[in-house]
């Protein structure tokens, strides 16, 4: 069986997890290229015009799958820790992708609640193998297989390893993080390069995912009450303990239009940011391509900086 | 004379000034952009040099604005900054102690926060340019007023008529309705004003800690009527600068001059011969992978000057990026 895997939105946190289970089960695995401009026209024509962009690219990647496998994943994700909720839009996105996208191939949609803790993980992870197997070895197994690889993933951003490098490379300028989804940051595509514009100027750059569960939790304890978004928790947790860091020169909170949790996470961060001095950039993405708007801020932002440790040097 | 170009090549009006080396601004033009940068930047070299002094010589020339990078290469500019730190520069050759700038021009909207003469937080307006010169534009023609009067229209009214400004949109619409329903034009006027200010503080503004000195520029400054909004709204005094209409330019001749004179180097500018040079760009779709990046060309006299546009280096080979780090 051939299952589809479309590059886009959660894919960035799990794929590991997800193509070695589907691999162990004997299935052949094929993901959608990086986001092209094909692939965003595609998504956008195809989604409805109140979703977020990052919804309207995965339309694209699913597109792009339909006619070259005979399923494709689309988790249902609920939940993906205790006492937090993921966003409407990926809940409901399987059920939009169905009605929105003609001669679709079926969609592996389980449902992952982690509220109900083991016993939801187990459910999800049979429903995901159902169309394939239904020995629970086999499938244990699979699912071993796969929590190793996405371990191992999760420790290489923790060594502060960006997903293509292979060592950390000389910054001169010093070291900037950017937070924000992490479907806006690993995608080239939707950030229009923002990562490899800080690393062509000589910036290091550091991301939500180098940081461990512990230090994004213990940065969330100043809130007096915790965010019920998991996403939120990231991203808010990522701003709040890089802004406390005296060896980060700066924070680019990388967002997108019409986010209902960023709506929140844009005040949130920046007042955490304005309370440690923290300089602070806001990037509101949506469908623009024209990198102009992001190139001038970016250059503006940086200026700031510099100039901030040496006034003759702009 | 020793001078210092500047040049703002903006998304409504291109703007030069030449100041001379005590940082006087010798002469400036103020032209509209009307959507070809290259031509306007030559006619206006043209119109400048009629403008200067016989022994006048231009000894370093910088770019700012949205099309910069353009104008950057017509010139071979020493230097091409952003709008911000061009902007920020401006404001505190004014006044050094400045420590909040707002800056709006025709398409886009900005505060600048300093201290102690250096920027330490910024912003530009997102996605809407309800709050900006070009709706201001819009809704004059509309109403019938010619832009330069709307300020003093706005000032004769006794109350403003309230009128949404979150979207350029819903405004228009607004406006349209409280005519009809036979509110005065100049209380309309006033309270379009108000809205542009309330939209401006509550999006562009929204969490910065605005300061006085407070310096106001950009095209829409001259507007008289957005100014008294602004003062009623933060019971503050706003400085608006004898040059407010070309700070960004003035601000692109500061730091040409920081990045020559200062450090002792020669300038690389083309000279105004370029005025009567046949400049051209040209883009193309690369098909080289899967980016299919926009490619643009810049020629002078047939001769390709610079690419830019692609990711991979292909037909940039680091030309640009030696411009744009300069």
């Amino acid at each position: 069986m051939r299952v589809g895997i479309p590059r886009a939105l959660t894919y960035h946190d799990y794929f590991p997890l997800w193509e070695t289970f589907f691999h162990n089960l004997g299935c052949e695995v094929v993901t959608s290229p990086p986001t092209t401009p094909e692939i965003a026209n595609a998504g956008v024509t195809l989604a409805g015009d109140d979703v977020c962009y990052p919804v309207k690219v995965m339309y694209g990647h699913v597109a792009e799958l339909a006619n070259r496998v005979d399923v494709i994943y689309v988790p249902r994700l609920f939940s993906t820790a205790g006492g937090t909720c993921e966003c409407p839009k990926l809940i409901g996105l399987a059920d939009m992708l169905r009605h929105s996208i003609p001669r679709l191939p079926p969609l592996i949609s389980p449902y992952v609640n982690l509220r109900r803790g083991k016993r939801g993980l187990w459910r999800a992870i049979y429903a995901t193998a159902a169309p394939i197997t239904r020995n629970p070895r086999r499938i244990f197994r699979a699912y071993q297989a796969g929590k190793k690889e996405l371990i191992a993933y999760q420790r290489r951003y923790q060594t502060g390893l960006l997903p293509n490098e292979s060592k950390s490379p000389a910054a001169d300028k010093g070291q900037l993080a950017i937070i924000g989804h992490s479907y806006n940051i690993y995608d080239g595509y939707v950030n229009l390069r923002l990562v490899e514009r800080l690393l062509a100027r000589g910036y290091r750059v550091l991301t939500p995912q180098m940081l461990s569960k512990r230090a994004l939790a213990e940065a969330n304890k100043i809130l007096r009450k915790p965010l019920f978004w998991s996403a939120g928790r990231t991203v808010f947790g990522a701003g709040a303990y890089y802004a406390r860091r005296p060896d980060v020169a700066g924070i680019i909170h990388l967002a997108s239009f019409g986010c209902g949790l960023e709506s929140l996470l844009i005040d949130l961060v920046q007042r955490v940011a304005n309370a440690h001095g923290k300089p602070l950039l806001l990037l509101t993405m949506d469908e623009h391509t024209g990198a102009a708007g992001v190139e001038t801020r970016l250059e503006a932002f940086l200026d700031m900086l510099a100039w901030k440790e040496d006034v003759a040097c702009v | 004379m020793r001078l210092a170009l500047g040049v703002d090549v903006g998304s409504v009006s291109t703007n030069l000034v030449a100041v001379d080396e005590q940082g006087r601004v010798q002469s400036k033009l103020y032209l509209r952009t009307q959507g070809n940068p290259i031509r306007v930047v030559q006619e206006g070299l043209k119109e400048l040099k009629a403008t200067l002094p016989p022994d006048a010589e231009i000894v370093a020339c910088g770019t700012t604005g949205s099309g910069r990078r353009l104008a950057g290469h017509l010139l071979a500019a020493d230097s091409v900054k952003n709008e911000i730190t061009a902007h920020a520069m401006a404001a505190l050759s004014v006044n050094p102690q400045v420590r909040t700038v707002f800056e709006i021009g025709g398409q886009d909207s900005k505060i600048i926060i300093l201290r102690d003469g250096v920027v330490v937080d910024f912003a530009m307006n997102t996605i809407c340019a309800a709050g900006t010169g070009s709706f201001l534009d819009r809704q004059a023609a509309r109403l019938g007023v010619h832009i330069s009067e709307l300020g003093d229209l706005a000032l004769s009214a006794k109350q403003a008529t309230r009128i949404a400004g979150r979207c350029a949109v819903f405004a228009e619409s607004d406006m349209v309705h409280k005519q009809q329903m036979g509110h005065p034009v100049a209380e309309i006027v006033r309270g379009l004003c108000d809205a542009l200010v309330r939209n401006y503080l509550g999006n562009v503004a929204k969490g910065k800690d605005i300061e006085p000195p407070i310096i106001f520029q950009g095209g829409v400054a001259a507007n008289k009527g957005i100014r008294q909004a602004f003062v009623s709204a933060l019971q503050q005094e706003i400085e608006v600068p004898e040059h407010y209409d070309v700070m960004g330019a003035l601000g692109a001749a500061l730091l040409a001059e920081r990045a020559t004179v200062h450090r002792g180097k020669a300038s690389s500018w083309r000279g105004f011969a370029v005025a009567d040079a046949d400049c051209q760009a040209v883009s193309h779709d690369c098909n080289g992978c899967s980016n299919c990046c926009e490619v643009v060309e810049f020629r002078i006299a047939n001769a390709s000057i610079a690419c830019w546009g692609d990711r991979c280096g292909k037909w940039s080979h680091g030309k640009v990026a030696e411009v744009a780090d300069s």
